[in-house]
């Protein structure tokens, strides 16, 4: 991210200068652009399918180092040998471990991504019961701490030192120290155990109603968005704090544009070319760690599937979730890049 | 400390002896008493600006020229009350603009008044354009800023008419361009539109033309004079460039230091200049007929550190021609032949002290001047 | 992601910027820094880590109950006569508890860096100096393990391994290799380029000399810096752990599971969740202040992605 963002913020002052006459510059500009825009998405696709391929092949071999009988385990302690052996072939556990990775990618493409040795349920069917729970908690969370930082931050930059900045500031560096379970226990005894307003755990589908939606859903996401906005409250306002010194907000405030206009309009998006990569960074990590809070809250997510299977030992599912996650991750990313791309017109001339 | 009254000619003037107020032309647009700008830093307050007074008459053009770290582009941005949030700046005197002190306006209304009674044109295009918006709409937003009443559309209309006046060349295809789309000297034709947008009535120009190609700064000098005719207004040219003053102002203050040191209509300076200091700024100038590698006669030394209190003149540990008294003393500004012309100096250009100094140091000065590039302003 | 005071204040452009008013003074120009205030925030912190560190350290020699040890006639008791901070849902001290989780605590966060900050450092000297097909593998393999759920390899690993101290600390720590990889790299990338780097090289130092002599020791600092951050960020994955029930196995205390544990009673005896959790949050956020005054002071880029 650091990378991206610095080759932004600095525009090649001394190539601006050598740069040939507009018009011809923008004839040659059209007639590259497709190819080269072509060219850097492709470049982008080729890596992130090799991020994917690693990721779940990584998981196989790690996965083989498993203790115990997978197919014992199915059958139970009872099975005689023959009936586990057998099982062991159908499930072609006596194979190399690419063999299986081969065959597991075979299936996953098709979208079968086998049986669970724990419910029996087919993987597919529980990761796509439990995939819209995280989706909708992972977009709470970054709604609201993007929406909590933002406030923040812009306010911070609008009266710098002011007693609105110094207490986010400060606040921000606590959100940031304290672990997302911790800040959930604190919320589940001041909300729920002592004021009784919001439940204290459970999820309540969309079908239940809007108002039991959300009031299952508020808490976890408050509880993990404290600190993801702790951290971009400190990164957006330090880039904004930078941008406000740049020569464009000076000649913005010289037009007389409002105060209001210099910070949304102005200063703002320059300012979140870091905030947007770290905020697409973050959610794979969250979706991560949101094992903890699915845990405390007792959400049907992802995490909590995965936690037990790990206990469980039901490498099937642990597979097919950890290959969801690493999908997301590389989905946000591209969308990242996208984003990037819409964000700053600059990334856009020089990729073409 | 500069309007102590000394028995100098200037000062019998009235309170503002720097304003070289003339009383056969109008009265000023812009009038600046006793102008002080101090930055508090945690090495103490920096006065960037001290004891400033100046005026500018309606449609005159007003030089002001300096060394990087004169207190020139302070002072500019401090007149229209420009200072970078967060910045903890001390400002005193008063600024009369339209017969309003600009220093003791509220903020509220000092916010109206920029753009569409006072603009400004930066030095470096590229970084005074917002790098992420397209340049149709910098300057729209500024149109419709100054002039609410008009629809988005004719806003544009209004914007791509301005981008023509300001010489862009297929102007509704410009609209649609980013800043860093276009060459130095398109950008600045375009920072010059928007400063142009709200109709000011006095325009600062701060080293407009830096940043640019030789032969585009001509352009750009030529189209700011241009455009300065055409709407009536006043302009304030800052620069480090006195050759970039020479033929397009009226009138030209010499900054050093946070301070004026010499302000003359221009005729008069480079006719008769008496401060040392504007003298050295001249020599550094290249010269045409010089061969085109001859050594820049850059002035030797820094200007001095503004965070510590100094008496006597501030050019003194720089000056062939500083004396005792002129370390001990601040010289006052006094009035030359011209009336309008007055200068801060005890031995100025033409005394018989500073000649036989200036003839004694010359050989000194330029060797030391190789290897402190002190007149280097980017 | 920027440290941006010290380079925003010299300004790109010639013009002179409100923010350095003066143009000769000594050092850098400070303008836009707030007044320099005594680091108190720092020093608390430094002492609160000092305290936790001491006591841990000693805990064998405090005259404290055995945290193992139920006292059957206080249970989920505030304080009383023999427990000073009263006793956990199952009646052991929560005193001795603490003390005793500090010392797993800080045993997996230190090492645990140690261990991420010696591999790291070493991936990423080696691919910020040597460039080429080293930098290209171990960045490819720095992306592929970014794009991993940590924390799912680490219940894997302590599923595999069981939840002992050793596959904790190995765990934690492999899995910020990478963020040191990436620090370390862009460091060293910055530095390689200085002139004395270059210098050393042309009077005939070897490469490997080079980077050990040169680059090494200033890449070090920033990475330190950085190691501060990371111990409180390991130390938040231990606690996520632990009360998950893949940290270390009871009886033996940590933090994160004594909170884990209070939760059934978090209505009635709320200290057993409060203090574990007050506790871990002080430490954390001591661990960030140091970390994050002394990121701003070295030089070099101290910004990086977890």
């Amino acid at each position: 991210m650091a990378r991206l963002g610095k080759s932004v913020a600095v525009p090649p002052e001394e190539s601006a200068k050598a740069q040939p006459p507009a018009r011809r510059r923008q004839r040659a500009r059209r007639r590259r652009r497709a190819p080269g825009w072509l060219e850097f998405m492709l470049k982008r696709l080729a890596h992130l399918t090799l991020v994917l391929v690693g990721v779940t092949f990584l998981v196989s071999v790690m996965l083989d180092f498993l203790p115990g009988d997978p197919a014992r385990a199915i059958l139970g302690e009872d099975a005689s040998a023959e009936q586990v052996a057998r099982l062991r072939a159908t499930l072609k556990l006596d194979e190399p471990v690419w063999v299986r990775y081969a065959d597991w990618v075979t299936g996953a493409l098709q979208g079968d991504f086998g049986t669970s040795y724990r419910t029996a349920q087919p993987v597919t069917e529980a990761i796509l019961q439990r995939l819209p729970v995280s989706i909708q908690l992972m977009v709470f969370v970054q709604v609201l701490a993007l929406v909590m930082a933002l406030a923040a931050a812009i306010y911070g930059v609008y009266r710098p030192r002011g007693l609105v900045d110094r207490v986010s500031t400060g606040w921000a560096f606590a959100a940031i120290s304290t672990p997302h379970f911790v800040v959930g226990l604190f919320l589940v005894f001041v909300f729920a155990v002592h004021l009784g307003w919001l439940p204290a755990s459970g999820y309540r589908p969309l079908g239940d109603g809007l108002a039991a939606n959300l009031q299952s859903i508020l808490l976890p996401a408050l509880a993990m968005s404290l600190e993801p906005a702790g951290v971009y409250q400190r990164l957006l306002r330090n880039d904004m704090q930078v941008t406000m010194r740049e020569d464009f907000i000076l000649a913005a405030q010289a037009k007389g544009m409002s105060s209001a206009n210099i910070l949304i309009r102005q200063a703002l998006r320059p300012s979140s070319f870091s905030l947007v990569t770290l905020a697409g960074i973050n959610t794979a990590r969250l979706i991560g760690s949101a094992v903890v809070v699915e845990t405390l809250f007792a959400i049907p997510g992802l995490g909590r599937l995965l936690v037990d299977s790990i206990t469980a030992r039901d490498f099937v599912t642990i597979q097919a979730v950890v290959a969801v996650i690493a999908v997301a991750y590389v989905l946000v990313n591209a969308a990242i890049d996208l984003l990037y791309v819409l964000l700053d017109p600059r990334v856009r001339s020089e990729h073409s | 400390m500069s309007a102590k009254p000394t028995g100098n000619p200037v000062s019998a003037a009235g309170p503002a002896p720097d304003a070289a107020a003339s009383p056969a032309t109008a009265a000023p647009l812009l009038e600046v008493v006793d102008l002080c700008t101090g930055f508090h830093t945690p090495r103490g307050l920096v006065r960037a600006v001290d004891h400033v007074s100046i005026a500018v008459r309606p449609e005159e053009t007003l030089g002001i020229v300096g060394e990087s770290g004169s207190g020139k582009s302070v002072f500019a941005r401090s007149v229209m009350g420009l200072i970078a949030p967060g910045q903890r700046v001390e400002r005193t005197g008063r600024i009369m603009f339209a017969g309003r002190d600009l220093v003791r306006l509220p903020r509220r209304e000092l916010r109206k008044m920029w753009g569409s009674e006072i603009a400004m044109v930066l030095q470096d295009p590229l970084t005074s354009l917002n790098p992420v918006t397209r340049i149709g709409r910098q300057i729209s937003e500024t149109v419709r800023r100054h002039r609410p009443e008009l629809s988005r559309g004719e806003a544009e209309a209004a914007s791509v008419e301005l981008l023509r006046s300001v010489g862009i060349p297929e102007p509704a295809k410009r609209m649609h361009a980013y800043p860093h789309q276009l060459s130095g000297g398109m950008r600045q034709r375009v920072g010059i539109a928007i400063a142009l947008a709200g109709n000011p009535r006095l325009l600062f120009a701060d080293e407009p033309t830096t940043a640019l190609d030789v032969t585009v700064q001509h352009q750009i000098l030529d189209l700011l004079g241009r455009q300065q005719a055409e709407r009536h207004m006043a302009m304030v040219l800052v620069t480090h460039d006195l050759g970039v003053v020479a033929t397009r102002t009226d009138r030209i203050a010499v900054m050093y230091a946070g301070r004026i040191v010499e302000t003359a209509p221009t005729r008069t300076l480079f006719a008769n200049v008496m401060m040392p200091y504007t003298r050295a700024l001249l020599d550094a100038l290249p010269r045409l007929e010089e061969p085109s590698h001859t050594r820049l006669n850059a002035i030797p030394g820094h200007p001095p550190n503004l965070a510590v209190p100094m008496p006597g003149c501030r050019f003194a540990d720089r000056c062939p021609a500083a004396r005792r008294k002129c370390r001990e003393q601040e010289p006052p500004l006094v009035q030359a032949d011209d009336p309008e012309h007055s200068y801060r100096c005890w031995y100025p250009v033409g005394s018989p002290e500073y000649e036989s100094s200036a003839a004694a140091g010359t050989e000194t000065t330029e060797r030391s001047g190789s290897d402190q590039g002190a007149m280097r302003e980017r | 992601m920027n440290t941006p005071d010290e380079n925003a204040t010299g300004g790109a452009t010639g013009t002179l910027r409100p923010a350095s008013p003066a143009p000769r003074a000594p050092g850098p120009a400070t303008g836009n820094r707030p007044v320099r205030r005594r680091p108190w925030g720092m020093w608390l912190s430094a002492a609160w880590i000092g305290l936790v560190a001491l006591s841990a350290l000693l805990a064998p020699l405090l005259p404290l109950p055995d945290p193992t040890v139920p006292d059957y006639e206080h249970i989920a008791s505030g304080p009383v006569t023999g427990h000073l901070l009263g006793t956990d849902q199952l009646g052991r001290d929560m005193l001795a508890r603490l003390i005793h989780g500090a010392r797993a605590s800080l045993q997996v966060g230190l090492v645990a860096v140690l261990l991420g900050l010696s591999a790291g450092m070493l991936l990423g000297l080696l691919a910020g100096y040597l460039r080429g097909w080293v930098d290209a593998v171990i960045s490819a393999v720095v992306d592929l393990v970014l794009a991993f759920p940590a924390l799912v390899f680490i219940m894997v690993l302590v599923a595999v391994r069981g939840a002992t101290a050793t596959v904790l600390i190995i765990g934690l720590g492999s899995v910020f290799v990478p963020t040191f990889t990436r620090l370390a790299r862009a460091n060293t990338l910055m530095w390689s380029k200085r002139e004395f780097v270059l210098a050393s090289r042309v009077l005939g130092s070897g490469r490997l000399r080079t980077l050990a002599r040169e680059v090494f020791p200033n890449v070090l600092p920033s990475v330190l810096a950085y190691a501060f951050v990371v111990v409180a960020v390991v130390m938040v994955a231990e606690g996520s752990l632990s009360f998950l029930g893949f940290g270390l196995q009871p009886p033996t205390p940590s933090w994160g599971s004594m909170i884990a544990g209070g939760r059934q009673l978090l209505s009635s005896s709320p200290h057993i969740v409060a203090l574990p959790a007050l506790v871990l949050l002080l430490t954390v956020l001591s661990f960030n202040v140091i970390g994050d005054r002394l990121r701003n002071k070295t030089s070099g880029r101290s910004e990086v992605s977890l």
